[in-house]
């Protein structure tokens, strides 16, 4: 035993930087990994929001929300339609979803509810499907995500900003990112029924560009929304996109503000509001 | 609401007639031609005094109005909350971000009319006229008590606002977002 340990020993100064330059890798890989696998893990760059409604650094027209109140996990579906035109000069705009997506649903929900999303995550395996004539879009191949993961919202903390979206007192304002483009997710319970994809032609808006399609189906972007648990029957009840839900009995559980871009710093590039939900808006049209 | 409704009726541009009584005066002093375009500068004045105060739009708050005709004018922001309107042709002007609660509407002419943000909760359109040829009706608010014209295709006009709302944002001209205070509660 004496005779192992007397082995050959490298000098402190030679083995203490290999030893220090291992423990780095070693913490940086961790942390690449954590952030792989942690579904709530993925960054923003920013925690709050800054700006103002009426910005015209990015300009929001034509918006149409769905009357559609129905999905999974808890979650309504909402599609919208408009047209983007970017008078920045300096600053693109994301236009496809995903956690990091520029484009966002402006929520707002009473304190005692934090609202989670969970999005179809298209990295952890698909299978295509291919949307019917009757869908939306028509006749179209779109994938769908084996799992979905978790992605925390922003919440809207600047007071200025808090002040010109009228929240009410007791409520929050959170930003809900756009479901990736081109994925959605399979009903459990129906296996020929899917989620709206959100269908979007091309994925970065460069300063002075505009975007729109009036196909069906396309130049759409399509949010979960969580739902309270008091409200998640809303959810439930079918997977037809249309009820006969209206503003008075979904605002009691949340209101839908508007449409927003933000960009990687957390500002306020561009914001639409929206009227009050209705019926007579069908997913089907749009 | 409207048990001490004010009365005013012209043909013209909706003075009351004190004021139409002065431009008549003028109008035989300097003859017609004058008179009359000294009668669109005044109108213009006042709208524009109005809108530089922050108050455009007509003040008829529990009025009875009839037999006045608004051709392409700058009504926004007008108060005609419990207001009986009658043989009022508002054709081609901007009528957004009106309170219209309450409001009964006999032979008028929506032709051509803005319509956003207007509010028309409780208020009978039945005898409004080509309510569906209304410029914008984005933000439209009703509700159960609205009564709209016979046919008239309700789908156009989001809603109804049958909600214990605060607020509501909405937006009449591209990228700007005003708030519309609905209830005497506050807000933030």
């Amino acid at each position: 035993m004496k005779g192992a340990r007397r082995g050959p020993r490298w000098p402190a100064r030679h083995w203490l930087p290999q030893v220090l330059a291992s423990g780095l890798l070693l913490v940086l890989a961790s942390v690449v990994i954590a952030s792989a696998n942690d579904p709530k893990s993925l960054p923003r760059h920013y925690s709050d929001v800054s700006g103002t409604l009426s910005s015209t650094g990015v300009i929001i027209e034509d918006l149409q929300l769905c009357g559609c109140w129905t999905g999974l996990n808890g979650q309504s579906q909402k599609k919208v339609k408009f047209k983007i035109t970017n008078n920045t000069t300096d600053t693109w705009v994301y236009l496809e979803g995903g956690p990091n997506s520029h484009v966002h649903l402006v929520v707002s929900y009473a304190d005692s509810f934090r609202p989670v999303l969970k999005m179809p995550n298209p990295d952890a395996g698909t299978s295509q499907v291919w949307l019917p004539p009757a869908g939306t879009p028509p006749n179209t191949q779109v994938k769908a995500a084996d799992e979905i993961r978790e992605v925390d919202p922003i919440a809207i903390e600047a007071p200025a900003l808090v002040t010109e979206l009228g929240v009410e007192q007791g409520w929050t304002a959170w930003l809900l990112p756009a479901n990736p483009a081109g994925i959605v997710q399979r009903d459990p319970h129906r296996s020929n029924m899917v989620t709206f994809p959100t269908m979007v032609g091309q994925e970065w808006l460069a300063p002075g560009e505009s975007y729109y399609d009036d196909r069906l189906g396309f130049g759409d972007w399509v949010f979960y929304l969580p739902l309270p648990p008091e409200a998640e029957w809303m959810a439930t009840s079918d997977m037809m996109p249309t009820t006969s839900l209206e503003s008075a009995q979904t605002d009691k559980s949340y209101k839908i503000l508007g449409v927003a871009i933000v960009d990687d710093d957390g500002r306020l590039l561009g914001f639409a509001p929206v009227p009050p939900e209705t019926v007579w808006s069908s997913a089907s049209d749009f | 609401m409207v048990a001490s409704r004010k009365r005013l009726i012209g043909d013209s541009f909706g003075w009351p007639q004190g004021v139409l009584t002065f431009s008549l005066v003028i109008s035989v002093s300097v003859g017609a031609v004058v008179s009359g375009l000294a009668l669109r500068e005044n109108s213009k004045a006042q709208l524009n005094a109005q809108v530089a105060g922050g108050q455009a739009g007509l003040s008829w708050t529990d009025t009875e109005v009839s037999g006045l005709t608004y051709l392409d004018k700058d009504l926004r922001g007008t108060t005609a909350q419990g207001a009986s309107i009658e043989n009022v042709d508002f054709q081609g002007s901007d009528l957004s971000s009106s309170d219209f609660r309450f409001a009964r509407f006999e032979n008028v002419n929506f032709s051509g009319t803005s319509l956003c943000a207007v509010d028309f909760r409780g208020a009978d359109l039945s005898g409004a006229e080509f309510l569906d040829q209304a410029a914008d009706v984005n933000f439209l608010l009703y509700d159960q008590d609205t009564t709209f014209p016979e046919g008239y295709d309700i789908s156009v006009v989001r809603g109804p606002l049958d909600t214990e709302r605060v607020n509501l944002l909405y937006s009449c001209s591209t990228g700007t977002t005003q708030l519309m205070q609905l209830s005497e509660e506050e807000g933030t």
